[in-house]
């Protein structure tokens, strides 16, 4: 226990030398509270309009019922601002005192259509004979706050993990890893010494992530059990590339197809349909993300739970399995 | 000077090749490219799914049904359910998703919108007058619109969604590939203290910088090349796609330059990396949700540098992004090569 | 070939300085020796002097070249052998120097020579990275005489390295040397400034105390001893005697009349010893 400690004072204090612990303290909340600003204009955010300032103040507060509407003097600004990258559609009227859609022609399909339904409603006088009502279920967060939010918890979690890697490719580097071999501490004691850092930073930033953004009615239990079951992977991921990689620059290397394999997981979890998802049952990830979503939407039950956290132990112990005599070849 | 240039290429390019950087980028583009092709549906949406019920008998019903067949067809994610409850219970599942249950009042059709309660209030609007707009239609009141597009010959091919992901991976990849790599390469250098054997030859800052950006876009064009040519064939406008990679790759390898030169290794530059790069991919959002461009977006360079590859990749005739894009880059490059230059006059001897 | 004038230098840009107004100057051909124990600014004064660290304060100039604005032809002329070896991990021994050699517009030696030199030529083709300490020190030797060096920048050559490999280093410097390469060795250990330096500056704590020939200091600062051994009533003494003490001349006079001597060495004063008598402290 002693050697397991220093082993966990000496990351920290050479991560504090290299202000690397408080940038990794720092990071993932500098990004939540960002993130924080992001979410309400992403929410916000519905079709542009380009509306000629000579329109009746009416037509122009129709059109801001559905979107933003930015306000131009002339047509030939309003062509300007159109032919800009981002899609907004123009709105003017010809001498005969009808109304044009100036487009640029690459639009979405929204920012063509919606603009003529607005005209017509405007211009239409006949009456529909169909009631509207609208309901909402009281949910808050939208799909990219939920998103966003489980993103940020993984970049937390994984933050552990790369410290654990780059420390170990510097022990490597600097050679005192061999120093360490020839001193009584085991293997064993020297990777859960490793481990502690990727263990209680994440679990401080999950709280941190969800405090910040506001979001309490979660189940703080399973915030926390999902947490830390979650920083496996993370610490299996560090201990992986600190051990195939030889330097930095390999570390990058490696660094870079975990990441991509890791983006992809969630990419695919939130873009295929439920009936597909089975393709990424094999990464450790995706249960992470799913968890997490389900414990943000307050739809997981412990059943789901105990279930998700099934899948990331296990599969972290294969991973951890086929790779154990690398590893400890590695650490030699 | 160029003989020196070429030494120096010649030794960074032994160095990826020994350090597997060849490989890493050959395989990711590989990867990127056949998940595009097979895994990713082309239909995939990020458009919320709809589940709807319909109990409503009387004379509208016809259109109604109509309109529902028209946005099954348009729209994948149309799902006919049971019951009002039904739909709730399956909204819930999905946080990406609405609800619409129509029922009868007064002889007159019912339609009511569930909607998850985040959306906001231009949305719901948007949501209702479309519904008008369709029954409308439906019952032949069609009011044309005048309509001026000003550039006819830029007329959007429907690009299948798993494709038009390709640019956001040609941007953080083989673009923004240098950004990481070069920092990299850099700190090994320091490490082994080989950049101040160089600093005492005859050999200047400008060519060791002036190397390392070229292995940059030399990887940043193979990986190019591999993932492009696998996922859309000949059809894309390669000669300004090299050109949109070539200088995205000066600019983002120049600032990865900047930062090494005010860091010993990868930990400690560590955060500099991670915003820099998650400021870079924000425009990635306005790609998927084209009409949200915040000026926060805007103005990163990024931005148009995301839809001029998007235009080379996929070329609508719009050329003049292209050029504008390559334009601000090279001015862009030239400006961040000289500041690292200075940077590294600054500090790269230090110890 | 090297001249130094006032030359000062502070890490920190203020008064507190690392080298304070050093001045010598090497002539062509010479082999100068820096010594001083570590910390006393001898790496300074060559970061400095190779263009590592901007000039700050004072002039040094090569071959008539402003060292202040190090110019191409300046590290053309130049070869700096590191204390710490530096080179390319991922490159083999041969592509290292190959690599180097292109970076200089002077006439260049072939790598391959040069790795026979220092007995590197079994590893010419095996990646730098797997070589030995002392392997790797060879090579950062090789490398720095690639350009055929005037002027030959040394930092503890020898440091580590075995006996034969380090005798066969020395003679390298000195065949140099006969080809007239004018070299500046900078190191702590005495020895082999004693053998190879034409002249020795000792500096301390960023000045320099003293210049000139080994033979000089020793003549200068060394007391003239004479160590004997010899037998008076069969048990054997032995004994340190002046050569300038009139006392201790008379007992050695003595000694050498009567035949009681058995061993006899002069006892010359260390280079080391004279360090320490000049600067009042030792050099590790």
């Amino acid at each position: 226990m002693r050697r397991i400690l220093s082993i966990f004072k000496r990351d920290i204090l050479s991560s504090f030398r290299d202000y690397i612990i408080l940038y990794m303290i720092i990071a993932p909340i500098l990004l939540t509270i960002g993130f924080r600003f992001f979410i309400p204009s992403a929410q916000s955010a519905g079709l542009q309009f380009a509306v000629d300032a000579k329109l009746d103040t009416e037509i122009v507060n129709e059109f801001k019922k559905y979107g933003d509407v930015e306000l131009y003097g002339t047509v030939d600004e309003i062509k300007t601002r159109v032919e800009n990258i981002d899609d907004i559609a123009g709105i003017t009227k010809n001498e005969n005192g009808e109304f044009v859609l100036i487009l640029q022609g690459n639009e979405a399909h929204d920012t063509k259509e919606i603009p003529k339904m607005i005209i017509r409603e405007i211009i239409s006088n006949e009456d529909l004979n169909v009631e509207f009502k609208v309901n909402s279920l009281g949910l808050e967060e939208s799909p990219v706050a939920t998103i966003g939010t489980i993103s940020l918890i993984l970049i937390a979690i994984l933050i552990g993990g790369i410290i654990i890697g780059f420390n170990i490719i510097e022990e490597k580097e600097a050679n005192t890893l061999k120093a360490l071999n020839v001193t009584p501490m085991t293997k064993f004691e020297y990777i859960i010494g490793k481990s502690i850092t990727g263990l209680i930073l994440p679990i401080i930033h999950v709280f941190l992530i969800l405090w910040i953004l506001g979001i309490t009615e979660v189940d703080n239990t399973m915030v926390l059990i999902m947490t830390l079951a979650s920083s496996l992977v993370g610490i299996v991921v560090g201990f992986v590339v600190g051990i195939i990689s030889s330097n930095q620059i390999t570390g990058i290397a490696n660094m870079k197809i975990i990441f991509l394999i890791l983006s992809l997981t969630i990419i695919g979890a939130i873009l295929l349909p439920q009936s597909k998802h089975f393709l990424l049952y094999w990464a450790p990830p995706y249960w992470i993300f799913t968890g997490f979503k389900g414990i943000l939407l307050n739809t997981a039950t412990w059943g789901n739970l105990i279930n998700y956290i099934g899948w990331i132990i296990g599969l972290t112990f294969i991973i951890y399995i086929i790779l154990r005599g690398k590893i400890k070849k590695g650490l030699a | 000077m160029l003989n020196r240039y070429f030494a120096l290429l010649k030794k960074d390019i032994i160095t990826g090749v020994r350090n597997y950087y060849f490989v890493v980028v050959i395989a990711v583009a590989i990867i990127f490219a056949l998940i595009v092709n097979f895994l990713v549906p082309e239909d995939t949406s990020i458009k919320p799914a709809i589940f709807y019920h319909v109990e409503y008998q009387g004379d509208m019903r016809e259109n109604i049904d109509e309109i529902i067949m028209e946005s099954e067809r348009e729209h994948p994610n149309v799902n006919r359910v049971n019951s009002r409850e039904e739909i709730i219970e399956n909204m819930k599942k999905k946080d990406n998703s609405i609800g619409m249950f129509v029922t009868e009042s007064n002889g007159k059709p019912v339609i009511e919108f569930i909607t998850q309660g985040y959306e906001n209030k231009k949305v719901i609007n948007t949501l209702v007058l479309s519904m008008k707009n369709s029954i409308n239609e439906s019952l032949g009141r069609k009011i044309d619109v005048k309509t001026n597009i000003l550039n006819k010959d830029v007329e959007m091919e429907r690009i299948p969604f798993n494709k038009s992901i390709l640019p956001i991976f040609l941007l953080t990849e083989p673009t923004m590939l240098g950004f990481v790599l070069i920092l990299a390469l850099v700190f090994m250098e320091k490490d082994e203290g080989t950049i101040r054997a160089y600093m005492v030859s005859p050999g200047r800052i400008q060519e060791y910088l002036a190397s390392k950006i070229t292995l940059m876009i030399i990887l940043g064009l193979i990986s190019t090349i591999v993932c492009t040519g696998i996922v859309v064939g000949f059809n894309a406008n390669y000669l300004a796609l090299f050109g949109l990679v070539i200088v995205g790759s000066i600019f983002s390898s120049a600032l990865g330059l900047i930062i090494a030169s005010f860091f010993d290794n990868l930990s400690q530059s560590f955060i500099w990396v991670a915003a820099i790069n998650i400021l870079f991919a924000l425009p990635m959002v306005s790609y998927l949700l084209p009409s949200f461009a915040p000026t926060y977006i805007k103005i990163l360079p990024t931005y148009p540098l995301l839809f001029a590859i998007r235009e080379a990749v996929f070329p609508t005739g719009n050329v003049e992004i292209i050029y504008s894009t390559i334009l601000t880059f090279i001015v862009l490059s030239i400006m961040t090569f000289i500041v690292s230059v200075f940077s590294y006059k600054i500090t790269a001897a230090r110890d | 070939m090297l001249k130094v004038k006032n030359l000062y230098h502070s890490y920190t840009k203020d008064d507190n300085y690392a080298v304070k107004g050093i001045s010598f100057e090497i002539k062509k051909g010479e082999i100068f020796g820096f010594l001083g124990p570590n910390g006393a600014g001898k790496s300074t004064t060559q970061k400095i002097l190779t263009g590592l660290l901007p000039l700050q304060k004072g002039e040094a100039s090569i071959a008539g070249i402003d060292v202040k604005k190090p110019t191409e032809k300046l590290f053309n002329l130049i070869g700096v052998s590191f204390e710490h070896p530096n080179i390319y991990s991922k490159l083999t021994g041969y592509e290292n120097l190959e690599f180097y050699k292109k970076l200089f517009s002077v006439p260049t030696e072939d790598p391959k020579v040069l790795l026979k030199m220092v007995g590197l030529e079994d590893a010419v083709n095996k990646k730098a990275g797997d070589y030995s300490k002392g392997m790797k020190q060879r090579l950062v030797f090789a490398r720095s005489l690639i350009n055929n060096p005037q002027l030959w920048f040394l930092d503890e050559p020898i440091s580590g390295l075995d006996p034969t490999t380090a005798s066969n280093i020395k003679d390298i410097i000195k065949k140099k040397k006969d080809e007239g390469t004018t070299i500046f060795l900078t190191t702590h250990n005495m020895h082999i400034a004693d053998e190879l330096c034409d002249r020795v500056a000792f500096i301390n704590e960023g000045k320099i105390e003293v210049i000139d020939s080994p033979r000089n200091l020793k003549l200068k600062y060394g007391e003239q001893l004479v160590k004997v051994e010899y037998k008076e009533n069969n048990k054997l003494k032995r004994e340190r005697l002046s050569l300038i003490n009139d006392k201790d001349r008379d007992k050695l006079n003595k000694l050498v009349n009567e035949g009681k001597i058995e061993t006899i060495h002069s006892q010359e004063a260390t280079l080391e010893e004279i360090f320490i008598k000049v600067t009042g402290r030792g050099l590790k």
